[in-house]
């Protein structure tokens, strides 16, 4: 008797408990659709970082980040479009827009990367309440300069003439001290301990390290080329400084052993010298 | 109707409260939640930029004027480009500047721990992986601390998957849903740190709703059930959490979390069936103290077998034979508390010393064996036996686990178990994984009521020596037709005979013992090339051939055995064996009768 009682009462409740899922499942759909962007766009992050920076190269990669990252794209825009509202009441619009102008600039759309971080910053992310994503939109233009410089120098034949590769130069600097001034700014928006200050440190190294590159590939045998290395090298020596500081003092790494590798590393690369520097004096 | 009219309303307004708190918290940890990073596109790897600034102005501006090649070709650089080096200049410079910037750093000691430079033309893991990854929050400035409210919209999912298969679970009355808060009301207070293993959580919630999936009788009937997964659960995440977990890669890390989450399957597994075997332990683990016993077990077992689980314990060793290991774990702790000691980690001690042990021995033996069939029996074994043998079994005190003498022994055994039979061994069979475990089985048991057994000496005690001189005597009188099965058999009769009667472990002027002495006689008697045929015909059946062992040995453990007994043996075994084999090989009480009356 009781039993039969007990499997009325669970027939009774299944409909309405999965009734309850039913409705906790819809309310949360634009959530959802959000993580699994971000979830896809976090893949094809690491994936691309690898690719690019580590010491490996896997066959096919290039094509699976980047369509990730555009898939990524895709239901982010839609997401804004469709979902806006709820997503606003969520305070995720920002996070959205974030990831939606990150994907886009990834996918080399860089004007229309830049014109949603504009708009993101004159709405959903004008208010300081999501620090990370704030910084990133204010940086992102400056991201998308280092790219710019970087195919600049890539596509610089070292074999033209003298006044050629001076103009060439010319052009591929003024994108890297464009790009650190966005990060600089970026940085302003940032309490000092922020973690953002260790991936916006890691960018101005690597802009510098274009710089670099292109005084010894297009400036030899002109008068430019030692002004600009010197002037590129102290560059480098106050970003390597600024990264051991963010590192050191600022975000201190679980690690020790391993940043003391990435510095190590970012020193060799960029020719700085870690004796010079000094001890990090921490504030 | 009325009545279900007000349910349907009551279950959607809870519905609708519970949607709105849990869309916010899982919103809430979307937003906190870090994301990975891109980097911009530039050239990481060190060039002829990084030389020329390392050679001018850098750490090695002292080669600069003191290596003539050095600046000649770091000046054509400067004058002609990078373009300007042929291939094999290219080369030298690069290797020049690889063997002085090693020397630079070899000078300052940046060479010491685990600092290594990254590889050649690529970041550092550190780079790519841990400083990329930003979260949205400085540290405690989340304004989500908790553990719980960081993988609420985890935890939510994971919910609604099981839900349909437990309707349950939405009843805030029902058992299963109780089992459920306890686990998480274990978490409401952890405040969020960046860099603790939150992932856990949600797996270990997974773990918590299959085994109430598949075994709903399991933990829910009471209230120790809930504790008990309240504090394994608190057990396993503080473990993890103060392990030593710094400076694994992510792999390693992720590892960790799959054999952390083993774990508490397994002490929720081993402490329900301990239970059975000792009550008062189950109310002592699902007590406030308890969770100290479920803490040393839970910390001994991850911090000691890693590197043998490779990550998921289930799909190494599987689930139940890990489930036992954790059993014997909590059984030994349950009864000796000391065995785990904040300041004598014995139990992780052993716990290593044991995996150590045989992979060591298997490891030599490559195919042999393999080691994760054997490892959690052989663990199972060591840590049950130690629990009731404290004093006897650790002489060199608990400081000291690998010296542990029944873990000393079942290495030794389990090593003459896998060798290769010698050559020209008349019996070559090898020994499965399952008759490997009933001889260590036997060993271990025969150890456990008679210490003597391993006590005489901590290189090679005497069970280990006995093993293998019966392994001997099978391998050159065995029958080749000889099963392995009958094998173990024939071992285990033999070691209780020995391990019942003093005079069979002892030896012979000429120095060979007397138990496998005797054996010799038998296996002789049975599978010489001259025995009649008879007797050779019914000794292809193995269990006339354990029956006979068995029948000769039993007479053996009630007299005393010396050397006018043993020859008596050879003699009356050709007597009363084609007796045997003309009865049909049935009647062993007569056989067994003979033999008694030709060994008075």
């Amino acid at each position: 008797m009781s039993a039969s009682r007990t499997a009325a009462g669970r027939s009774r409740f299944l409909p309405v408990a999965l009734l309850a899922v039913a409705l906790l499942g819809g309310c949360v759909s634009h959530i959802d659709a959000l993580r699994e962007a971000e979830r896809g766009f976090r893949r094809a992050a690491e994936m691309e970082n690898r690719e690019r920076y580590g010491d490996a190269r896997t066959p096919g990669a290039i094509e699976s980040y980047t369509a990730a990252y555009r898939i990524s794209a895709k239901s982010l825009e839609k997401l804004i479009a469709d979902q806006a509202k709820p997503l606003a009441d969520d305070n995720l619009l920002c996070t959205t827009y974030t990831l939606h102008a990150l994907a886009l600039w990834r996918l080399a759309d860089r004007e229309a990367a830049i014109r949603q971080s504009k708009a993101a910053l004159a709405g959903a992310c004008a208010a300081p309440e999501t620090p990370r994503d704030k910084a990133l939109l204010v940086a992102l233009p400056g991201l998308a300069r280092i790219d710019e410089a970087s195919d600049l120098l890539a596509k610089s034949p070292g074999t033209a003439p003298p006044e050629e590769r001076i103009k060439r130069f010319g052009r591929i600097k003024a994108e890297v001290t464009e790009a650190m001034q966005f990060l600089a700014d970026a940085e302003r928006e940032l309490p000092p301990d922020h973690p953002l200050r260790r991936y916006l440190a890691l960018s101005r190294m690597g802009a510098i390290r274009i710089w670099e590159v292109a005084v010894t590939k297009l400036l030899f045998g002109t008068d430019l080329r030692e002004p600009e290395r010197k002037a590129a090298l102290q560059a480098a020596a106050t970003a390597w400084g600024q990264y051991r500081q963010v590192l050191q003092c600022r975000e201190p790494a679980e690690d020790p052993a391993r940043a003391d590798a990435s510095l190590q590393a970012w020193s060799k690369a960029l020719g700085v010298s870690a004796a010079d520097a000094g001890p990090v004096k921490c504030e | 109707m009325v009545v279900d009219a007000q349910l349907v309303m009551f279950a959607i307004r809870a519905a609708i409260r519970l949607g709105e708190q849990v869309r916010h918290a899982y919103a809430d940890s979307l937003r906190s939640a870090a994301i990975t990073l891109p980097l911009p596109n530039f050239p990481a790897a060190p060039d002829l930029s990084s030389i020329e600034n390392f050679y001018r102005d850098g750490d090695g501006r002292e080669f600069f004027p003191a290596n003539p090649r050095v600046k000649a070709l770091v000046d054509k650089v400067a004058a002609s480009g990078p373009a300007g080096l042929d291939p094999a200049e290219n080369e030298e410079i690069q290797a020049l500047f690889g063997e002085h910037t090693m020397l630079c750093r070899a000078r300052k000691g940046q060479f010491a721990g685990r600092a290594a430079p990254a590889a050649p033309g690529s970041l550092t893991d550190e780079d790519l992986v841990v400083l990329v990854s930003v979260r949205q929050w400085r540290k405690g400035h989340d304004p989500h601390p908790t553990v719980l409210r960081r993988l609420a919209g985890t935890l939510v999912s994971i919910a609604v998957d099981y839900a349909a298969s437990m309707p349950d679970l939405a009843n805030g009355s029902s058992a299963r849903s109780r089992l459920l808060q306890e686990f998480l009301a274990g978490f409401q207070d952890v405040d969020f740190v960046e860099t603790a293993p939150t992932d856990i959580v949600p797996l270990m919630a997974t773990s918590l709703l299959d085994l109430l999936s598949s075994q709903p009788e399991l933990l829910v009937h009471d209230r120790r059930g809930q504790l008990l997964v309240r504090h394994a659960a608190g057990a396993v995440y503080e473990a993890l959490d103060g392990g030593a977990g710094t400076g694994l890669t992510l792999t390693e890390k992720d590892q960790r979390a799959a054999l952390a989450n083993g774990i508490f399957r397994a002490l929720l597994k081993g402490a329900t069936a301990a239970a059975a075997e000792d009550p008062g332990l189950f109310l002592r683990a699902s007590s406030p103290a308890g969770s100290d016993l479920l803490r040393s077990v839970a910390g001994a077992l991850l911090d000691s077998l890693g590197d043998a689980a490779g990550g998921d314990p289930d799909r190494t060793f599987g689930s139940e034979a890990f489930a036992r290991v954790a059993q014997a774990a909590l059984l030994a702790v349950g009864r000796h508390p000391e065995l785990a000691a904040k300041d004598a980690p014995f139990l992780t001690g052993l716990v290593r010393a044991t995996a150590a042990g045989v992979a060591d021995v298997l490891g030599k033996r490559p195919g042999a064996l393999d080691a994760t069939a054997i490892l959690p029996e052989v663990l199972r074994l060591v840590l049950v036996n130690t629990a009731g043998n404290l004093d006897a079994l650790v002489p060199a005190g608990t400081d000291h686990p690998e010296k542990q003498l029944l873990l000393v022994a079942t290495k030794e055994v389990l090593r003459a178990l896998a060798a290769a039979p010698p050559a020209g061994a008349a019996w070559r069979r090898r020994f499965s994984e399952a008759e490997v475990l009933r001889i260590l089985g036997a060993v271990a048991d025969e150890a456990a009521q008679n210490p003597g057994w391993v006590a005489g000496s901590i290189k090679d005690p005497l069970v280990a020596e006995v093993v293998r001189e019966l392994l001997g005597v099978l391998r050159s009188a065995g029958g080749a037709r000889l099963g392995s099965a009958s094998a173990v058999a024939i071992a285990e009769t033999v070691l209780r005979a020995i391990g019942r009667q003093y005079t069979l472990q002892l030896k012979t002027a000429a120095g060979r013992r007397y138990g496998t002495l005797a054996l010799e006689t038998v296996l002789t008697a049975l599978f010489a090339p001259g025995v009649k045929a008879p007797v050779a015909w019914v000794a292809l059946r193995g269990q006339v051939v354990e029956d006979v062992v068995d029948a000769v040995f039993a007479v053996l453990i009630e007299k005393a055995v010396d050397d006018a007994r043993l020859q008596a043996l050879g003699i009356v075994l050709g007597e009363a064996l084609p007796l045997l084999a003309s009865h049909g090989a049935a009647d062993m009480r007569e056989f067994t009768t003979v033999i008694s009356g030709g060994l008075k």
